[in-house]
């Protein structure tokens, strides 16, 4: 029966993990579902509508392109058939997401330029292209070869001297495709070895289709050192292109090509941000709403007393019944609020669901923004502060639209809970006649989030797994296992050398010293390491050396003086015996080794001589006097150890786990036995 | 009585069966010694250890970075440069850390805490606000490192004073940091890597891990470091000798190049003990023929 037991218990966890382990975290959800960001839009004149690729987020490291089309390049529509790449698991070229999209239309086919990332490793961001027929479906063709001078690649070939000159590693940080006369011109924005942001282009050549990079920097003129160019776009415009920048310090900038080689290269003023005028709105539009809950916020005084200005009905009628009664909307009679708001509270008041969450039908922003702030911060209403767009922005893209310039953006929408790995992006668009002054909405001065109509949105959101939820709980139940084994140890320990007592003869001083060292330690921990940790948290706090005498002597006064003793006898033989022995012992293996050394290490036959001859060399390429005898000892000790150390590790940790698994089945189907057995 | 054992011993037999107190003495001198000798050789950064310095200069400053505690004094040589240096990196670019100790190894704790308060003077960081160094929680196999990524205060619970992670008073920093998502980078400190980071970590939730370690035992972590699962290491003192460098820390600043020189002169002893008995033992075989 207990065997019974103690192997269904086996199996039922071992399933518990196994399953926990194998199902993802969330299940569902749309590959955008996080967040959505790098937009990049090219216009297609045959079909006449402007497609937009963007990077969708199902998390920080599962990302995908997405694409979404439009006629007026404001209302978005996402293509059905996304998304339309997809990052590759084993290729290390974008195997961990993508940025700074970069799509053309050239020769009859679409291309796109992107930057793959994997952050693992270096230089974790390169070149990647893409082709296709339709721009709908896409042929990656893995990482760019660019001949010529590549610093981004350069710093596996620093020496020693340069890595101490130049401790920063050179990094890309954007990239925009221009087209003129039907060549390819690739704009490279990077950190170059002195950690400034530089500029390079690229050119295809047409013969071959080689990619050469030009050897001189554009001039970035204005420009700080501490710079770094976030999104990078070609705008076409007229005769002359521009290239627009998002720097890392939230600043817009635009810069003129006047020639395709940029003679002259300078950064443009800053653009503005054109705020709506405040005659252009009506009173009615900013009041009562905003007055109306900064009074409810800051005074608590039910509705119905306010002053003018108040709500006209049905919502006067509405906050005044649900601030007496505290009766749940749906069940109000009329007046009753019009849809969607009716749905909307009675949701919010039934469910305690955050508003970002709902499912249509919801209120339109800036409503919906509104009280999801209102929600997740429990902050007045007249203390949110007005986000500009221009300075809230993560990456954009600039176009041409139908009325001169269109800007989006990605930007965050939404609070960060708890179990999101980032906080939630979304696409905007605003409109520029001259790219110089955005104009926005008039109702941007509402307040509450963003009243800009999102461009795109998020797609729906997964849910969690059953067995997410009680992976906590089970993790300290194991937790609480392994303190139990810690004592288990203890105990089996305490049988063996009580027998060793009990029997007498040779050796029994060190059992007996074992149970005096034992019962020392465990009463020290347990009276002494509590007062020890507020002896040590006292003298922290302390700011000067009389403040820490008295707080440590305020907490001797509060304790006996045998506990206070055996703290400080547990201090002291953990930290000036434990620590020492341990030193000790471990330092005792060098003369051991020196021993082996000397009298074990033969050349007895040829394998035992290519072991030592390969152990002298990796043991002197791992030591600075190594790199002294010759440059060539560390790198062929390097390939020693990785090659062929490596080769052999790889093989051995590949029958350890084929063997590890084929016991742990056993073990979790119960057919070993010995376990259950006690045998 | 045989013949041959009454025939001496030359001097070659009986160096081969030297008295191996005298090689211990010798050494001891040697090692003692080179404490002594002010020999600067200078260091080239290797590539995985260069990779580490990366993987520090892209850690994100919105994150912290979680910094494994799992040494003991045996190692002391090496890995308290590995951490002291690896710290200079961390608050020179102003991010924050937490410290992770767990039972199995209490040594590691102190020596973490220790260290990063050190440290932390020199940068003028504060505790509770730029860096928390936890309280030790169990840890047997990766289902704790599973759970602790779920979430990190519910699993830790106290910091190294028994203050609650959840005290927003004196731990503000910890208020930002759920789970693994709000960790940009993981750094574990042992004497031989950890495996289950990887597969209960790095593997899951593709949080960077670089590893700092006892020479000994680096050659276990080539393969994931070639591989990227392992973004970046530090290979004994050699490695922090190495970091120091590439951190290009004032010569005051570089207690890693004692410890170097000690290790090169010890290395070399021992290949020269090596060469040695293999002399006197090709040399007498070839007596014997």
């Amino acid at each position: 029966m207990r065997k019974t037991l103690i192997r269904t218990l086996t199996f039922v966890f071992g399933l518990y993990f196994i399953l926990e382990f194998l199902l993802p975290k969330e299940i569902g959800g749309n590959f955008d579902k996080t967040a959505l960001r790098a937009p990049a839009v090219l216009y297609d004149a045959e079909s006449g509508e402007y497609r937009m690729y963007y990077v969708g987020l199902y998390n920080r490291r599962t990302q995908a392109v997405g694409l979404a089309t439009s006629k007026d390049g404001v209302s978005w529509e996402k293509y059905e058939g996304n998304p339309v790449i997809r990052s590759t698991l084993f290729n290390s070229a974008d195997r961990r997401g993508f940025s700074s999209l970069c799509p053309i239309k050239i020769d009859g086919g679409y291309e796109l330029y992107y930057l793959g990332h994997d952050m693992n490793v270096p230089p974790h961001k390169t070149i990647c292209w893409a082709t296709s027929g339709d721009g709908f479906a896409w042929e990656k063709h893995g990482r760019l070869e660019v001949k010529g001078e590549i610093p981004w690649r350069q710093h596996d070939e620093l020496d020693a001297s340069a890595v101490r000159r130049t401790p920063r590693y050179t990094k890309l940080q954007a990239l925009a495709v221009m087209v003129s006369d039907g060549k390819r011109v690739l704009f490279i924005a990077h950190t170059n070895a002195r950690g400034r942001t530089e500029l390079l282009r690229a050119k295809r050549t047409g013969t071959n289709g080689e990619w050469v990079v030009l050897p001189e920097p554009l001039p970035l003129t204005g420009l700080s050192a501490t710079q770094k160019i976030t999104s990078l776009t070609y705008v076409e415009q007229g005769d002359a292109g521009e290239l627009w920048m998002y720097l890392s310090d939230k600043k817009l900038c635009r810069a003129r090509l006047s020639d395709t080689m940029a003679v002259e290269f300078v950064l443009g003023t800053p653009p503005e941000l054109e705020a709506p005028e405040e005659e252009a709105l009506e009173e009615g539009e900013k009041e009562p709403w905003r007055g109306f809950f900064r009074r409810m916020w800051a005074t608590a005084q039910p509705p119905w007393e306010y002053e003018e200005p108040v709500l006209a009905e049905p919502w006067r009628a509405f906050f005044a019944r649900m601030w007496a009664r505290a009766q749940p909307p749906w069940e109000y009679e009329a007046p009753v609020l019009p849809e969607p708001w009716r749905a909307f509270f009675a949701r919010m008041w039934a469910t305690a669901q955050p508003p970002w969450e709902y499912e249509e039908p919801v209120p339109p922003e800036p409503w919906r923004g509104f009280f999801a702030r209102l929600w997740a911060t429990a902050q007045p209403p007249w203390e949110y502060e007005e986000p500009d767009p221009l300075q809230s922005m993560d990456e954009i893209c600039v176009f041409a639209g139908a009325e001169g310039y269109r800007l989006v953006y990605s930007r965050e929408r939404g609070e960060k809970t708890a179990e999101d790995e980032m906080a939630p992006m979304t696409l905007y668009t605003i409109g520029s006649a001259n790219g110089t002054t955005w104009q926005l909405p008039t109702q941007w001065a509402y307040g509450g989030e963003s009243p800009i109509a999102p461009a795109l949105v998020r797609g729906p959101r997964s849910q969690p797994t059953y067995l997410s939820h009680g992976f906590g709980f089970m993790g300290t139940v194991l937790s609480v296992i392994g303190a139990f084994a810690i004592g288990l140890g203890g105990v089996n320990m305490a049988i063996m050398q009580g027998r060793r007592v009990a029997k007498g003869g040779k050796g029994v001083h060190n059992s007996i010293l074992f149970f005096i060292c034992l019962v020392f330690m465990f009463t020290a921990t347990i009276l002494g390491k509590p007062i020890i940790d507020k002896v040590k948290a006292a003298k922290a706090k302390a700011t000067t050396e009389q403040e820490a005498r008295d707080n440590v002597e305020e907490i001797r006064q509060e304790h006996s003086w045998f506990k206070f003793q055996l703290a400080q006898a547990y201090d002291f033989v953990f930290y000036h015996v434990q620590l020492h022995l341990g030193a000790t012992l471990f330092a005792l293996v060098s003369f051991y080794m020196v021993g082996a050394a000397f009298r074990s290490f033969r050349v007895k036959s040829a394998e035992a001589g290519f072991l030592i001859l390969s152990a002298t060399i990796v043991l002197l390429g791992q030591i600075p006097l190594g790199a002294q005898l010759g440059p060539w000892l560390p790198k062929l000790g390097g390939k020693l150890l990785i090659l062929f150390n490596g080769a052999a590790y790889r093989a051995v940790l590949m029958g350890m786990a084929i063997a590890a698994i084929s016991v742990s089945v056993r073990l979790w189907l119960g057919l070993e036995k010995g376990m259950f057995h006690g045998t | 009585m045989e013949p041959d054992q009454a025939k001496p011993k030359t001097f070659l037999e009986r160096f081969q069966t030297l008295d191996r107190r005298i090689l211990y003495v010798a050494f001891f001198v040697f090692v003692v010694g080179a404490h002594f000798v002010p020999i600067r050789w200078p260091s080239t950064p290797a590539k995985h250890t260069r990779a580490l310095y990366a993987a520090i200069e892209n850690a994100p400053l919105d994150k912290v970075v979680a910094i494994d505690s799992d040494w003991f004094a045996g190692i002391r040589a090496e890995s308290e440069n590995q951490m002291r240096a690896i710290f200079h990196h961390l608050m020179r670019r102003r991010l924050k850390f937490v410290i992770l100790a767990w039972a199995r190894n209490p040594e590691g704790q102190k020596f973490g805490y220790d260290i990063a308060a050190d440290v932390a003077e020199e940068y003028g960081y504060e505790y509770g606000k730029d860096w928390v160094a936890f309280g030790m929680v169990p840890k047997a196999r990766g289902a704790e490192l599973a759970s602790m990524a779920k979430d990190i205060r519910g699993f830790i619970q106290t910091d190294v004073y028994g203050t609650s992670l959840d005290d927003e008073e004196k731990l503000p920093m910890m208020q930002d940091v759920e789970n693994i998502y709000d960790i940009g980078l993981i750094v574990s400190f042992s004497y031989g890597f950890d495996p289950n980071w990887l597969g209960f970590i790095q593997g899951v939730y593709g949080t960077p891990f670089g590893v700092a370690m006892s020479a000994i035992e680096s050659s276990t972590a080539y393969s994931f470091v070639e591989s990227g699962q392992i973004c970046g290491m530090l290979a004994g003192a050699a490695g922090a000798a190495e970091y120091e460098q590439l951190l290009d820390l004032p010569e005051s600043k570089r207690p890693a190049r004692k410890p170097v020189n000690v290790l090169s002169i010890s290395i070399v002893y021992i290949l020269f003990a090596i060469l040695l008995g293999n002399i006197a033992y090709l040399t007498s075989l070839g007596k014997k023929r």
